[in-house]
């Protein structure tokens, strides 16, 4: 009976049920079989929510994301890293790496940053003699680049969910963050100087004027870094002085903005928050379910029976969430299964920091991975292509940050260099 | 935009006809309309206000070493207002997240219908048992008489939770009507062609 009931639910979930009624059917199932009654599943919510301290940084911050994204930011921080970077042996590849980083990591990895930058990016691209492949997939796969930077959402949902600090999180992701860019930096310059594309010219006075103009958006991860980890400020703080700060340069400063713009805004962004927090409590009681019957621990059993290194364990664990990054969305896969293994990894003598960045390094490559990672949907719509020829144009992108991804799992150094270095709490 | 006939995505807006099959949708109604701006007006006055509230406090901390009494548990609050709101809306605007799988594969036609009123069906189902639980739970909170202290004023925390069933009940019924409208299109397919 019970497997059977299983079974349906996770049939609707792929007939298209939305994710957190298909959570909340597990937890209300979970919740019947231990007798407990179906009001004790909204205390878990309730008192998560009025308890936990971080949590509403999250609206807070996509708010400001998503100002940002409506401005004409974009076009300012392209043209910035267009003269610094432009010059570069696939300078324009690497020019729209850098502007997607910094998008996806104020927007969340929503879809916006394909969206926004796509535009933009991909004409000039194919000016620049870049193949339409390429294009392509460098504009896919880098839709979720800069996931690993502060303050994208992910990171801190994850740090909400692990209940590990976030401040560490942030400084964790930073140099695996570059390390990823770089990668793919090289890579596109190696491509670029194959396929003889054309690199643009700089000079001083090009890049002075175009630092000035972007200079107010360019203020924003300075004082993001000097807020946080100065210690001057809480993580609320600072997204409130950030929405505060984009509102005043995007409306009164750019005048990118009409005030007559701001419920569209308003609605938009918190349509985001609302169907992840909705998602999260599902997820939340689901978790509270599992933990009370010990799920977690039923898993390690079975995982400590076949595998017994840590170096296996990171292997196994590596191949489980791509597929879970591709299938799940970051959100779902976050909420649901982040709390199963953080206390699984904890036995291999994981730390849950560098496990949070293995994470969410393997979700941002799961954003892209055959058959329906969310960036390939996105990219399908937004440059009309058809979706196997994106499958194709990808596939270059996730080798590389594959192996990318190997060298994070296995070089804990990276993750956690920073925060030994500066005794970051 | 859904085509209320055929069931397929299209560009456009309200009262533009849908290119596969000619069915057009209407707007909301009256009614529809008054309740889609209160929920926009409120979650915007409460995101607004939840971000003046913080920065205010910031300044009383810095300038006068101050605080607001019971702040940070408002502020904690106002964030189930803006979840639960927003989640109503996300069900108005269909931005639900979901593994749309099958959807993407049989993107118009009966098994595109029929997927959809399962899983519609399902939603409503599942957030009715919500909608019950989160009554029961506010009821229960009210009896308890517990306050929170806001400024002078002590709001009773029952009035705070209440959003939990306001945004499941508008869950459970936009995912009703959905399902009426799915079952409607496989009942009368091609009702305007």
């Amino acid at each position: 009976m019970i497997t059977v009931l299983v079974t349906g639910i996770f049939l609707l979930a792929f007939l298209g049920a939305p994710m957190f009624g298909v959570l909340a059917a597990f937890a209300l199932l979970g919740f019947h079989l231990s007798d407990i009654q179906s009001a004790a599943l909204i205390v878990d919510i309730y008192s998560q929510f009025s308890n936990n301290p971080v949590l509403y940084t999250v609206p807070i911050f996509t708010f400001a994301g998503f100002i940002l994204a409506e401005s004409r930011a974009s076009v300012r921080v392209v043209n910035f890293s267009q003269a610094i970077l432009g010059w570069l042996p696939g300078g324009l590849a690497i020019v729209s790496l850098v502007a997607c980083a910094f998008f996806t990591t104020f927007t969340g990895a929503s879809g916006v940053t394909i969206i926004a930058l796509g535009g933009l990016l991909y004409p000039a691209l194919m000016k620049g003699k870049y193949s339409d492949n390429f294009s392509l997939g460098l504009l896919t796969t880098s839709g979720s680049l800069g996931l690993l930077f502060f303050p994208s959402l992910p990171i801190i949902i994850y740090g909400v969910v692990a209940q590990t600090s976030i401040t560490q999180l942030f400084a964790a992701g930073i140099i695996p963050g570059v390390f990823l860019m770089i990668v793919l930096a090289v890579y596109s310059s190696f491509v670029a100087k194959r396929s003889r594309t054309v690199e643009t010219k700089t000079s001083l006075a090009e890049i002075g004027r175009t630092t000035w103009e972007a200079k107010w958006e360019l203020f924003i991860p300075v004082m993001l870094m000097v807020g946080i980890f100065g210690g001057y400020v809480t993580l609320g703080e600072i997204a409130s002085i950030m929405v505060a700060y984009t509102f005043l340069v995007e409306v009164f400063v750019h005048r990118d903005i009409r005030i007559r713009k701001f419920p569209a805004i308003v609605r938009e962004s918190m349509v985001l928050v609302g169907a992840i927090f909705i998602i999260f409590s599902s997820a939340l009681a689901l978790t509270t379910y599992m933990i009370d019957a010990e799920i977690p621990m039923k898993i390690l059993g079975i995982i400590q029976a076949h595998i017994s290194s840590k170096f296996g364990f990171l292997v196994a664990l590596n191949v489980f969430l791509l597929f879970a990054g591709s299938l799940m969305e970051i959100y779902g896969a976050l909420v649901v299964v982040v709390p199963l293994i953080v206390p699984i990894a904890q036995e291999y003598g994981i730390n849950p920091i560098h496990l949070g960045i293995i994470f969410l390094t393997n979700l941002e490559i799961g954003y892209s991975m055959p058959p329906v990672g969310l960036n390939l949907i996105i990219s399908c719509i937004r440059f009309e292509k058809p979706v196997t020829s994106l499958y194709r144009a990808c596939l270059p992108f996730i080798l590389i940050m594959v192996l990318a991804l190997l060298v994070i799992t296995y070089v804990p150094w990276m993750s956690l260099a920073l925060i030994e270095r500066f005794g970051i709490r | 935009m859904r085509c209320p006939v055929c069931g397929c995505d299209f560009e456009g807006r309200a009262l533009e006809a849908c290119p596969e099959c000619g069915g057009v949708v209407t707007p909301p109604g009256p009614f529809l309309k008054a309740v889609s701006f209160v929920e926009d007006a409120a979650i915007s006055v409460i995101l607004i206000g939840m971000v003046l509230l913080v920065l205010v406090q910031i300044i009383l901390r810095n300038f006068m070493a101050t605080g607001i009494a019971g702040g940070s548990e408002m502020v904690r609050h106002m964030v189930l207002w803006v979840a639960f709101l927003g989640a109503g809306i996300a069900a108005r605007e269909r931005k639900h997240i979901k593994i749309d799988l099958f959807q993407r594969i049989f993107r118009t036609g009966v098994l595109r219908n029929l997927s959809e009123l399962v899983a519609e069906l399902f939603t409503t189902a599942v957030c009715g048992v919500l909608l019950y639980a989160s009554i029961q739970f506010v009821l229960n909170d009210r009896t308890s008489e517990t306050v929170i202290p806001f400024f002078s004023v002590m709001i009773p925390v029952w009035m705070l939770e209440v959003v939990i069933p306001i945004g499941y009940l508008a869950v459970t019924l936009r995912y009703a009507a959905y399902t009426g409208q799915s079952a409607l299109r496989i009942l009368k397919p091609r009702r305007l062609a």
